[in-house]
């Protein structure tokens, strides 16, 4: 009897490794893959911003389109969304986790070299580009002292608050401009724009979405926007090279600027194998055309006046890549630059 | 202004709004009851569901769930000191010690009570302070916000009970507890061995699961002790009425909460958990008898249950007026108002005045929809502290664990928690206060925060403001008026002599 169980036991402790190391069968089917799985989407912002809206309003329809059992939204926004990201580069490269931040936030905390950034932006799989919004305004208090850039450049220091990290259109207009400008970064949002209000802080920037919003509540006054034409969300605010002459170094500024997309990107791991890629970039296609998703989309989340473009993955993808070698490149005569010179945090 | 009161009414009479409401506050008491569910989450669960409801629907839903959850996070903290939401870690320091002899219903009675009064003395001052919001918001900046934070880490010195040395140490091991995690100005991590499940810092409930619940269960259970409840009789109604003529009794700690509560839920960045913890501090230093706060003092439950349902009024109004989020869940709140097509902001009280008034008396309905169900259901929840530790502490324990897992859905979780439960039974041994520790955490990060940007903003001389001078002047106040009464009683005792 014992001579039996031994041999049992000896089967089993030999039997287990083998089978682990048997052929797998064929791999399974990306649509398949999904079905009845739960998908984590990281959101790298706080709940409630328009960067969450979207996403929860968005939702619905990948665990539709997935046939999965749920998509669970997680908002994970310290650092400004780095540790979301963080958390996309190093953990499970199955396909059951996405992130969502702006493009912009992606590649300057990576190439400013933020403490703490573990991930290289190029390597992350982009998805879709849920909206695509090129170009930020310089926005003051609608009730306060400044209405023009000459009242600012009247003020010995002007003062600014804001998220993202380090937020290079600040900087950027404030050299364009002349601006004595002191920036102090990872100040949320409404904690700036309530600054803003008390006149702690003189102005702030604000992309196009939220700049919509702020002119249409009244809450404040845009001044002038980053890029070379006047933007859909605001075209009443002027564009700044029909304030200023731009420079040679500047006109190249200005190209990267163009590069800065503060849309919402959906990303998965480096690792992820490439048909659940494709596979995905094909279901959020579908989605972005789906006119259930577009009327909601109109009704519930539209900030501009006009529908916000979106991006395919492979424009996405093509997009970071070209935005974080340009940022490489003016690595040193632009982000080092204007980080040093403006913000408070080195 | 009469006329969006009365339309507001109106709205609110009609049935399918009575009916969203009360669904929605359903929903608050379980997850305010429920530890390991915040109301974040539910609100963001329950989000989507609003899509498709007209607003003043979806909108009144929400705001149910939102107003009733500070109502029922008391019955676990006081019945086995286990938090339900974040702001009843303050309510256990009293309720379960009031618990452990024999008073768990009353204790429970004055709790819900002071909540349900508190939302709507809340909702009454949020109706007048409405023109006169602006002017508050505006005035705490970050400067204003360091002096309050530091008025409530002053507190560490008047919670430390009998040594006041073993206070500081315990606060200041909170606050080293809350450097943990990435620093947003410059994202730089702080003692989070390289793991990204610490790049959030330490979760607060997590830890408060451990320091309370787990050290607490393993207190009862080593020391031999047959169930949680000492002493006393089998609770019944008449001890959670008892409970309720309590926040009469005890009317200028509940006036004092109250209002104060308000203010603070009004002002963007300090939120329930400090107003808990603020009005907590205030209660002991005015009590008669602080020495015995932490021990079983009825006013201790008060204060912090009064304060924990006083903010949302504030917070609401905050958010609606300014578009600032008042609140984490304010922000979701905000999101599901633009969600609608409304814009919260200054435009917002001219135009849609009489959404603000059905939002504000939708909190204070849905505390008189809840209200009873929760003090009704306390009285019969209190009996659980006469059930044998035998048949109770596995399923606390499971409750526990199973808590502390549902807030980051990670195993990574057992480590804070039962890091928190070793550190709970170690400084219980050695006589050192828990809330100083909790005190510390929950405040340094916010201290951190505001600190920075008031030196950027407001230079290092940022505290020459009046509101941040006054504030100075009060926690000297509050701190030598002891020294000073006790010296003035010395000097007339000695003068008769």
């Amino acid at each position: 009897m014992k001579k039996v169980l031994f041999g049992l036991l000896v089967l089993i402790l030999v039997a287990g490794p083998m089978l682990s190391c048997a052929p797998a069968g064929p791999a399974e089917k990306p649509e398949d893959f999904y079905k009845d799985k739960t998908v984590r989407w990281i959101i790298t912002t706080k709940a409630g911003g328009d960067h969450d809206l979207l996403c929860r309003l968005t939702a619905p329809y990948l665990k539709e389109y997935l046939g999965a059992r749920a998509v669970v939204l997680e908002n994970v926004d310290e650092a400004g969304g780095t540790v979301g990201m963080n958390m996309l580069w190093g953990g499970p490269q199955d396909g059951l986790t996405i992130a969502s931040r702006t493009l912009q936030s992606t590649v300057n905390s990576e190439v400013i070299g933020e403490a703490g950034v573990k991930y290289k932006s190029e390597k992350f799989n982009a998805i879709v580009a849920m909206t695509s919004e090129i170009g930020e305004f310089l926005a003051v208090s609608a009730k306060g002292p400044y209405k023009s850039i000459e009242d600012l450049k009247a003020k010995p220091v002007v003062k600014m608050g804001g998220t993202e990290g380090k937020s290079l259109a600040a900087a950027y207009l404030a050299e364009l401009l002349g601006l004595n400008a002191k920036i102090t970064p990872g100040v949320a949002t409404g904690d700036a724009r309530l600054a803003l209000l008390r006149g702690e802080i003189d102005f702030f920037i604000e992309a196009p979405g939220g700049m919509a919003t702020r002119l249409k509540s009244g809450e404040n006054l845009a001044l002038v926007g980053s890029l070379d034409e006047r933007h859909v969300a605001a075209p009443d605010v002027p564009a700044v090279t029909e304030l200023v002459k731009l420079s040679a170094q500047q006109k190249k500024w200005l190209e990267l600027m163009k590069l800065q997309d503060s849309g919402k990107f959906v990303f998965v791991g480096p690792e992820v194998p490439k048909d659940i890629v494709e596979y995905l970039r094909d279901v959020f296609e579908k989605i972005m055309n789906d006119p259930r998703y577009m009327e909601e989309r109109a009704t519930k989340y539209q900030r501009w006046p006009v529908p916000e473009p979106w991006l395919t993955g492979d424009e996405a993808q093509k997009l970071v890549r070209e935005c974080k070698d340009l940022m490489l490149k003016e690595y040193g005569t632009m982000t080092k630059y204007l980080t040093e010179k403006y913000y408070t945090v080195k | 202004m009469l006329e969006s009161m009365q339309v507001a009414l109106a709205t609110l009479m009609e049935p399918q709004v009575l009916l969203f409401i009360f669904a929605g506050a359903s929903l608050g008491l379980f997850v305010g009851a429920m530890p390991g569910i915040s109301d974040l989450t539910m609100v963001a669960i329950l989000l989507p569901l609003t899509f498709g409801l007209p607003p003043e629907l979806g909108l009144s839903f929400l705001m149910g769930e939102i107003a009733a959850v500070g109502l029922a996070d008391c019955i676990l903290a006081i019945l086995v000191s286990i938090p339900g939401e974040g702001p009843s870690i303050v309510t256990i320091l009293d309720g379960y010690p009031l618990n452990r002899k024999g008073q768990g219903a009353r204790a429970m009675g004055a709790g819900i009570f002071a909540s349900i009064y508190g939302a709507f003395v809340s909702v009454a001052l949020v109706l007048v302070l409405i023109m006169l919001i602006r002017p508050i918001v505006l005035a705490f900046g970050s400067a204003e916000l360091v002096l309050m934070i530091v008025l409530g880490l002053s507190f560490i010195v008047a919670l430390s009970g009998r040594s006041v040395v073993k206070g500081l140490i315990a606060g200041g091991l909170g606050l080293i507890l809350s450097l943990v995690g990435f620093v947003a100005r410059s994202g730089i991590a702080r003692f989070t061995f390289g793991s990204t499940f610490f790049y959030e810092g330490i979760n607060l409930a997590v830890i408060a699961l451990g320091l309370f619940g787990i050290a607490v269960m393993m207190e009862v259970v080593l020391g031999g002790e047959a169930s949680i409840g000492l002493s006393g009789t089998m609770p019944k109604l008449r001890d959670i009425l008892r409970g309720v003529k309590d926040v009469f009794h005890h009317w200028r700690i509940f006036w004092m909460s109250a209002p104060v509560a308000t203010i603070i839920g009004v002002i963007p960045g300090l939120g329930r958990m400090a107003a808990s913890w603020i009005t907590y501090g205030l209660a002991k230093q005015i009590s008669k008898n602080p020495e015995e706060f932490g021990t079983g003092r009825i006013e201790g439950v008060i204060a912090p249950e009064t304060a924990n349902n006083s903010t949302s009024a504030g917070a609401l109004l905050t958010t609606l007026s300014f578009g600032v989020p008042g609140s984490s869940v304010m922000a979701l709140f905000a999101g599901a108002l633009l969600m609608v097509g409304v814009i919260p902001g200054p435009a917002l009280l001219h135009e849609h005045l009489d959404l603000v008034y059905l939002l504000i008396f939708g909190i204070a309905l849905a505390n008189l929809f809840a209200g009873p169900i929760t003090l009704f259901g306390a009285s019969q929840i209190a009996k659980l502290a006469f059930v044998p530790m035998d048949f109770l502490f596995p399923g606390l324990i499971a409750v526990i664990f199973v808590a502390a897992f549902a807030t980051q859905q990670s195993i990574m979780t057992l480590i804070p928690l039962l890091l928190g439960g070793a550190l709970g039974v170690v400084m219980k041994k050695f006589d050192y206060p828990l809330p100083p520790l909790i005190l510390g955490i929950v405040l340094g990060k916010l201290f951190e925060y505001y600190l920075w940007n008031a030196l950027d903003f407001r230079g290092p001389l940022f505290f020459l403001r009046p509101i941040p001078l006054a504030m100075i002047f009060i926690i000297i106040g509050l701190y030598s008026l002891g020294p000073l009464q006790r010296a003035w009683q010395r000097a007339k005792k000695g003068a008769r002599i």
